[in-house]
């Protein structure tokens, strides 16, 4: 009566069409397949602060959906508490202290990769699949890599730097061999044409440009912060030029809406949340050639030890192209990150992450 | 795999003789019961007939009429809104005052939380660690503009049943003019009432909890009782529920309570013999386990217990893949389970109220079944425990 547990996969279900058809191939497979959909945010909740997330009450019927049809079980995991903890509590505290943090970093970090993971296995599963455009290979000593996608437009390994050797042997990434082409074409064969036109999420999917100032002082109301009031508004040689409404509305880059008059177009350089106060610069400002990361995660440790001998490139943000760059490890244990030409926007609380051609070294937050 | 259906309390299945019936209506009576001839004139008879039975199932004699609705939650909206706006209607200088319990169905409780918004004033009675409900509480509630109480019969998660005739009494006895509504919905079906024992103003029941159809409820309401409709449309059901009946529905409930008028006796002979069996073997096979509710005042279907160190969640996840149905807390559209609200107003410590399921049995569930599940949650259990 059992399943075995070594032949059942989990599919992390979004209602989207990679998912849907990371669950098609397993099953077509031979696959013991689970469907598995995370309950992040109540309606209540999501409305109220006009949030929008990947898993919304449509999408996980969508997925319903898809498991119904596929003839497997599918079971919502009610996550509230640990999204809240793990990522919104987070993503509001980082604004107040002026960064600006990729929430679906942390998402898929804890929730899908730990909390989820964990889930999975006490369904009897013993590998968790996701509809991640990224590919992990083994060598024959045992150790796992992680690589981009064959479809380099759709590569998402970035967000996945956080995956440790113990957790990369557990997951299953269905369609990372795939082009969006290939994928959508499987989702429509087996029947499921909705989803299978169905558009990509954005990249960030859990809050949206406008709205999340209001949603962070909503959140923050218990927090006793001088991060939330007004400040000034200094150029880089300190001279104060103009008033901010709060520092969590502005991250660095920014060009609108700063209030200030000026020949050449202003952009924001640097946030002090110790101070409450944004500093400005012409566009050359916005330029610099080294980033430094604190906690950052090799998913081969022994990378570690031989970073400075590894060729490398960094992206410092989800989209941003890939920069040659030379790393290293301080020697209080972070990590030194060189460009060869300086690059634009480098960005507190972003994720750099760093690659040897196709292979992810690892990544971790900028400071 | 076989399925053993544990979740009576969410819904029962079709009754073999309902779904024969209701087959038979919907082939030979199209007709729009408000229609002037032929056609209607028969659909209109069958629907009045089935109105009579249930009526005198409930033993309502000439006391007042049943008004069909589209699900319990309907009703329960139509007596507690229907009363509240019909009172403000008449008195428009006093806001009135709802008592209700704090373990009732979403269903009452969030038409008193939307009522409350409007201004209603509303209070909400607690329950003792074995789901009885704080009676003095309640009676010292009641104030001079309370015009409602609404007080369940049953327990929907816990199974706990309340003494409604001694609270009807008790209440009326303090003010007789304030309306006595109860949600049925988990009594009828699952024990026996009878409005001549006691004579409420106003109750509520579903059809799908009684081995007829989903998508139809009735609202009993005592003659004298004034409440407004919610749906507003044409004269139907006495002009207090506008919209074309549901005849299959009306049909299916009133051969649903015909069914069980014969077989309630024994049935409920059985399903307590079954139900003590299920919980003597869980007790029995599986160390760490507690009942919820109250371990005597309760409809012997319901079987709610905590398992230790066991999350709820995942154990019911497990157990669908054992091929057993149950359930836990409430769930919403998406299917995500939440903690109960209803252990937690028993006082229960969060573990406990995390661990919690309840087991539900009814007219199908054989012997075999209860054997085949409880060595299946055994193993459930012990494979979690094990694992944490």
């Amino acid at each position: 009566m059992l399943i075995k547990s070594n032949k059942t996969v989990a599919v992390a279900m979004s209602g989207g069409v990679d998912s849907s058809t990371s669950a098609v191939i397993l099953k077509n497979r031979g696959y013991s397949v689970i469907g598995v959909s995370m309950y992040l945010i109540s309606k209540d909740v999501s409305s109220s602060a006009g949030l929008k997330t990947c898993c919304g009450t449509e999408d996980i019927i969508d997925a319903k959906r898809v498991c119904v049809k596929l003839g497997i079980p599918h079971f919502v995991i009610n996550l509230e508490n640990e999204f809240k903890t793990a990522v919104i509590d987070r993503f509001v505290s980082e604004y107040l202290e002026g960064k600006t943090p990729n929430p679906c970093i942390l998402c898929n970090c804890v929730m899908k990769f730990d909390v989820l993971l964990k889930r999975i296995k006490e369904l009897g599963a013993g590998s968790l699949a996701t509809g991640h455009y990224a590919r992990i290979a083994k060598n024959t000593a045992g150790q796992y890599f992680l690589l981009k996608s064959k479809d380099l437009t759709k590569d998402q390994s970035y967000v996945l730097y956080n995956l440790s050797q113990e957790n990369l042997k557990d997951i299953i990434f269905p369609v990372g061999n795939l082009n969006k082409r290939q994928t959508r074409k499987i989702a429509l064969e087996a029947g499921f044409t909705e989803i299978s036109s169905k558009k990509d999420s954005v990249e960030i999917c859990f809050v949206t440009g406008k709205n999340y100032s209001e949603f962070i002082k909503k959140q923050a109301v218990n927090i006793s912060n001088h991060s939330l009031s007004k400040g000034f508004i200094k150029n880089l040689e300190g001279e104060i030029i103009g008033e901010h409404n709060g520092i969590f509305n502005y991250t660095v880059g920014q060009r609108k809406r700063l209030g200030i008059s000026s020949k050449n177009p202003l952009y924001v350089i640097k946030i002090s949340a110790e101070n409450n106060e944004i500093f400005v610069g012409n566009l050359e400002d916005c330029y610099a050639d080294v980033l430094t990361v604190k906690n950052f995660n090799f998913i081969n440790p022994e990378d570690r030890n031989r970073l400075n001998k590894i060729e490398t490139t960094a992206k410092i943000r989800y989209s941003s192209p890939d920069y040659k760059c030379k790393a290293s490890v301080s020697e209080n244990g972070s990590v030194k990150i060189v460009f060869d030409k300086k690059v634009k926007f480098i960005t507190p609380g972003q994720s750099a992450v760093l690659y040897s051609g196709i292979k992810v070294i690892g990544g971790g937050i900028i400071e | 795999m076989p399925r053993i259906y544990l979740d009576y309390n969410a819904t029962t299945p079709l009754d073999p003789l309902v779904l024969e019936e209701v087959t038979a209506v919907l082939k030979n009576y199209q007709g729009n019961p408000s229609s002037v001839y032929e056609e209607g004139r028969a659909a209109r008879i069958l629907i009045e007939d089935s109105r009579e039975y249930i009526k005198s199932f409930l033993d309502a004699g000439n006391s007042g009429e049943v008004i069909f609705t589209a699900s319990g939650s309907e009703s329960i909206n139509l007596a507690i809104t229907g009363s509240v706006y019909a009172h403000m209607r008449n008195n428009r200088k006093s806001m009135p005052h709802i008592i209700t319990s704090q373990v009732e169905h979403p269903a009452v409780l969030n038409t008193f939380k939307f009522l409350e918004s409007t201004g209603v004033e509303t209070t909400y009675i607690g329950v003792n660690e074995f789901g009885g409900l704080l009676l003095d509480d309640l009676k010292s509630a009641i104030k001079e503009n309370t015009i409602l109480i609404s007080i369940m019969g049953a327990n929907n998660e816990t199974g706990t049943i309340f003494p409604l005739k001694q609270i009807f009494e008790e209440v009326k006895k303090i003010k007789d003019d304030v309306l006595f509504h109860s949600d049925l919905v988990q009594i009828i079906g699952k024990n026996y009432f009878s409005l001549k024992d006691i004579p409420l103003d106003l109750c509520s029941f579903s059809g799908h909890k009684f081995y007829a159809l989903k998508g139809c409820g009735a609202l009993y309401v005592k003659k004298g009782v004034n409440i407004d409709p919610i749906i507003h449309g044409g004269h139907q059901e006495r002009g207090l529920r506008a919209g074309t009946e549901n005849i299959g529905g009306i049909v299916s409930m009133a051969k649903g309570l015909n069914i069980l008028k014969n077989v309630m006796s024994e049935e409920l002979n059985r399903i307590s013999t079954l139900s003590g069996i299920f919980l003597d073997k869980l007790f029995y096979g599986i160390e760490g386990i507690k009942l919820n509710g109250h371990p005597v005042n309760r409809l012997k279907n319901t079987v709610n217990v905590s398992f230790d160190g066991v999350k709820s969640e995942t154990l019911l996840f497990n157990l669908d893949l054992y091929g057993i149905s149950a359930s836990a807390g409430s769930a919403c559209n998406a299917g995500a389970v939440s903690l109960s609200y209803v252990l937690k107003a028993h006082g229960y410590d969060a573990k406990r109220i995390e661990s919690a399921i309840r087991f539900s049995i009814g007219r199908f569930t054989t012997e075999d079944d209860i054997d085949y599940a409880v060595s299946a949650i055994k193993k459930g259990v012990l494979k979690l425990r094990a694992g944490s």
